[in-house]
């Protein structure tokens, strides 16, 4: 299943779900070279916004990704209140919902190391490149080890630019 | 430009050098330093000249192109060999 991030923005923004873009399609957003499988976002636990969500997502038969078909899932607002994150699979692609991440926390945690960012047709917003780094690092896990090199080089290299006028300073 | 309303609630400013604030120290780390040592730099000047809209079409391009890929391959092993 591919990471169709343009059909998972369709979804989510015109439902008006709060939302922010982190892992590997961030990384993208902010210059990275390196391809991503599945979209990943931390979305807003308020009641309302898990109602969107689900209102959203649920006719594109959101499922648990990896899981044997027939189990008794369903996507709705008693089961994201119940749960936290979910690796899903749904039409749109795959789907990582984060209620929290480590590192990060919750998407009120996460908000004011958030930008506002246009592409795919679709205003939303995606983590900064310097939180990206950091809950990279948070999560500890070994193979993040060169996307974490290579978001460092991005950084390094987007401040050169910036100090050179090569490029407009970021937010 | 399809746009809805966004998350209406004052915004904090960031306050950089904060212990909340992560502060990106180059060097910091001897093994992301050695894994940094085989990164392509080139190609993220090349990246950082675009805009967020280009590199999300460009990526979106790359991965339905492999989807593509993946299914014609798949297509192949199916009809298998003559």
């Amino acid at each position: 299943m591919k990471a169709d991030m343009e059909q998972v923005l369709s979804v989510l923004v015109p439902a008006g779900v709060e939302f922010i873009v982190i892992g590997g399609w961030a990384a993208a957003l902010h210059g990275s070279a390196r391809s991503t499988l599945d979209v990943d976002v931390v979305y807003a636990r308020t009641p309302e916004n898990i109602r969107r969500l689900v209102l959203a997502l649920r006719p594109h038969s959101p499922y648990l990704r990896g899981a044997p078909p027939g189990l008794p899932f369903s996507f709705d607002e008693q089961t994201v209140r119940a749960g936290l994150n979910f690796t899903l699979t749904a039409s749109v692609g795959s789907l990582d919902l984060f209620g929290e991440v480590p590192g990060g926390g919750s998407y009120d945690a996460l908000l004011p190391h958030s930008e506002e960012v246009e592409a795919l047709g679709f205003r939303f917003r995606v983590v900064t490149l310097e939180r990206l780094i950091w809950l990279k690092r948070a999560a500890g896990r070994p193979r993040d080890l060169e996307s974490i090199a290579e978001l460092e080089a991005l950084l390094e290299e987007r401040r050169r630019m910036e100090a050179a006028g090569e490029v407009a300073p970021g937010p | 430009m399809d746009c809805c309303p966004l998350d209406s609630r004052p915004i904090p400013a960031r306050q950089a050098g904060t212990p909340d604030e992560p502060r990106f120290e180059p060097g910091s780390d001897p093994v992301i330093e050695l894994y940094k040592q085989h990164v392509d730099r080139t190609l993220l000047v090349e990246n950082l000249r675009h805009t967020h809209d280009e590199r999300a079409r460009r990526m979106q391009a790359f991965l339905r192109a492999l989807d593509s890929l993946r299914g014609h391959a798949r297509g192949g092993r199916e009809e298998g060999p003559e």
